[in-house]
């Protein structure tokens, strides 16, 4: 069994025989067999000795089980790391940010608390998967959709905090700006509410989500302040109907009338999330003609895009846009915007999907994305088999992350810094002249990429684990910061929020990730006085 | 915690490989239960084994590309369970297959009695998983399926079999037995 960096043997085993009286025997882990659980599946560090291993695990059942441990840790200067249901792949998993640390594991703390489909709320324990919440609404007929990531065996608290996002209407994407309310367990070992919930006997807890005076709760999300025990997020009303309708235009420059239009009507609240793409490819390598075209000395201009889709009969670039209510209101919006699109972007088309009425048919529901309309799932496993297309399944990934603006001009700056990126490093381009960002957020953009990790080639590990470093850089040189990373990267991403000599992170406002993050208690508490310092 | 017998609840075939396919059917015939997926293990574990394992922890087995074992084997970490058995199935060309084995002695003492050495090499193996020890001595084997006479046109995804059983201390041995819904 390891034990945490500077703890004596002497107070490691004090430490755990008070974990044990805490929460119960059953629920401390120590054996090698069971510490392993904790490894991050996706680690790039795999197998080397970098990689951030565990030396315990608790599993409290209550705020109050939590705050036992918190004390315990604080006491003996050991650092925690809480999870709520462990399953962050690609951004570092249930692994700690420190080797050595203990797990704090909420699994157990998976209570439904509320939820109410008249108001349209939630409030859950960080144990509580999507799946718990998505079958408690459905098993009692509520009238609310959930917001949930893919795949769905994730927490809502634990995506919220790591600002986590999803797939359907508009703010409701972005879990953490849909939170309200919050229970956390400080390092002093005090429990606080945030918010209304922060008055006794509140009625609006999951509602209203200032309550008085200054408002703390992004300090608990990406932060190392404490653990959030309990959380209130609003809920989207079920939609009567939703349809879809993919957009598809014509030339290379189409693309700034494209986004501009489609932000117009997400920030209008007349569509979800839109799903961007081009009907001429995406991530990944080019073929063989495109590659061709790309050798053009001085790169290919806009002209020469057009003629390679014009060659094709295709569009340059399309957007999916998702209507959700009442067919009367899907069928308005939807014949609005063929009315911006028609009065502004010649050439453009729609190609519109078949209005469904909830409750979805299983035919119907095995055809949409499930996401899309609030059901979780994991079917996002079953498409990494290996196939002609994708003859070398890798281990796992790690998403590389920048934000960019939500204009074409922004897409197309990022496709070329990119790509220009990756040939100067050596390394595969995983950018293409027609990748498109991710939506997921609902005023931002994610350039996103998948880095492979592989479980034998640690010398491919390191390779990608330089190239990511470097992009990061290069990312920040261009105004363009990560959302949140594995914790072999934090300080790379953390270096690129330089504002005024890094004052936002000075002192210990560290950031990490997960459920409410590593904890090094020494660097938060007095250990004479168990006061915050 | 004490090992008891564990029967086998249920087996997942995925159905996208043929292999796994046989396997399902000789599963079913030995009076498994059979759930057959195609590579998404959404609808077996909402509607089916999630609820199952909140009650309590039952066995299962199955043949499946690596993806779901990989969600099955994390779900099954959270109710205190873990894989007993595994092999890996590589279809090395249109005549070998390539086994490789690990699991408790007695399992893998089995195997190597059964050979897999033949074209229905998966529902020998369907076998061997249905009547899998949950605990003793880890071993391991490499075998190598000869197919002397056709052969085989494809290349699929490799295969893995495997057991997910209640975790055990101490080295009580029990079997995975059928039967258990």
């Amino acid at each position: 069994m390891a034990i945490p960096p500077g703890v004596s043997d002497r107070d490691w085993a004090t430490a755990l025989q008070q974990f044990e009286q805490a929460v119960g025997e059953p629920w401390v882990f120590t054996s090698d067999d069971d510490v392993a659980l904790y490894r991050d599946a996706y680690s790039p560090f795999w197998g080397e000795p970098e990689e951030r291993l565990v030396s315990a695990a608790v599993a409290p059942d209550t705020a109050e089980q939590v705050a036992a441990v918190v004390r315990t840790a604080n006491r003996f200067r050991i650092p925690i790391f809480p999870i709520s249901t462990g399953k962050n792949l690609g951004y570092g998993g249930s692994a700690p940010n420190l080797s050595g640390s203990v797990v704090i594991d909420l699994k157990r703390m998976n209570r439904v608390i509320e939820v109410d489909d008249k108001r349209h709320f939630a409030i859950v324990e960080p144990g509580v998967a999507y799946f718990d919440l998505y079958r408690h609404i459905q098993t009692r007929g509520l009238n609310v959709w959930i917001d949930c990531p893919d795949p769905g065996w994730g927490s809502p608290v634990g995506n919220a905090l790591d600002h986590g996002v999803g797939y359907t209407f508009g703010a409701y994407r972005d879990h953490f700006h849909s939170h309200c309310g919050l229970e956390v367990v400080l390092p002093s070992g005090d429990i606080v509410r945030t918010g209304m919930g922060a008055l006794p006997g509140s009625k609006t807890w999951a509602e209203y989500r200032y309550g008085f005076g200054p408002t703390v709760d992004g300090l608990f999300a990406q932060g190392n302040l404490g653990i959030v025990t309990k959380m209130g997020f609003h809920l989207l009303p079920a939609p009567e109907a939703y349809q879809t309708s993919v957009v598809t235009v014509p030339r290379r420059r189409d693309i700034v009338p494209l986004i501009d239009l489609v932000n117009e009507l997400e920030h209008a609240a007349l569509i979800g999330m839109p799903e961007y793409g081009s009907p001429l490819g995406g991530f990944g390598p080019p073929p063989p003609e495109l590659a061709e075209l790309l050798k053009k000395p001085g790169g290919p201009i806009d002209e020469d895009y057009d003629r390679y889709a014009q060659q094709r009969n295709r569009g340059s670039w399309s957007c999916r846009l998702q209507f959700y209510g009442s067919p009367r209101v899907i069928t308005a919006h939807l014949e609005h915007a063929k009315d911006r699109f028609r009065a502004v972007v010649p050439g453009a088309a729609f190609e519109d999907g078949e209005l469904l009425h909830f409750p979805l048919t299983q035919e119907q529901s095995d055809l949409v994305h499930k996401v899309a309309v609030g059901i979780p799932n994991m079917s996002i496993f079953s498409i990494g088999a290996r196939t002609a297309l994708n003859p070398s399944p890798s281990d796992g990934h790690l998403w590389f992350s920048p934000i960019i603006p939500k204009t074409g001009e922004a897409v197309l700056e990022a496709q070329r810094v990119f790509m220009e990126a990756f040939a100067k490093l050596g390394a595969p381009s995983m950018v293409s002249p027609f990748s498109m960002p991710a939506t997921w957020m609902h005023r931002a953009f994610i350039f996103i990429m998948a880095f492979p990790i592989s479980r034998t080639n640690v010398a491919q590990n390191r390779r990608n684990r330089e190239v990511f470093r470097e992009l990061v850089k290069v990312a920040a040189e261009h105004g363009w910061g990560e959302y949140r990373t594995a914790p072999a990267f934090q300080d790379d991403v953390m270096a690129a929020y330089s504002y005024n000599n890094q004052a936002l992170f000075s002192g210990y406002t560290r950031p990490s990730r997960t459920q409410s993050i590593q904890m090094v208690s020494s660097l938060l508490v007095d250990p004479e006085s168990g006061q915050g310092i | 915690m004490t090992c008891t017998v564990h029967p086998l609840y249920s087996v997942v075939s995925d159905v996208r490989f043929a292999d796994s396919a046989e396997f399902g059917l000789e599963a079913e015939r030995l009076g498994v239960h059979v759930v057959r997926i195609s590579g998404d293990i959404t609808g077996f574990w909402f509607n089916d084994l999630s609820m199952r394992w909140r009650d309590h922890a039952v066995a299962i087995a199955g043949m499946t590309a690596h993806g779901p074992l990989f969600c099955l084997e994390r779900f099954a970490w959270d109710h205190g369970m873990r894989v007993v058995f595994r092999g890996t199935h590589l279809v090395l060309d249109a005549h070998h297959v390539a086994h490789a084995l690990t699991g408790p002695s007695g399992t893998i003492a089995r195997a190597q009695t059964l050979g897999l050495e033949g074209p229905d090499w998966a529902r020998d193996v369907a076998r061997l998983v249905s009547a899998c020890e949950v605990a003793g001595e880890p071993s391991s084997a490499e075998l190598m399926t000869v197919l002397a006479t056709g052969g085989r046109d494809d290349m699929p995804e490799p295969l893995v079999s495997w057991v997910i059983a209640p975790a055990c201390a101490g080295a009580l041995r029990s079997l995975v037995t059928l039967g258990g819904r």
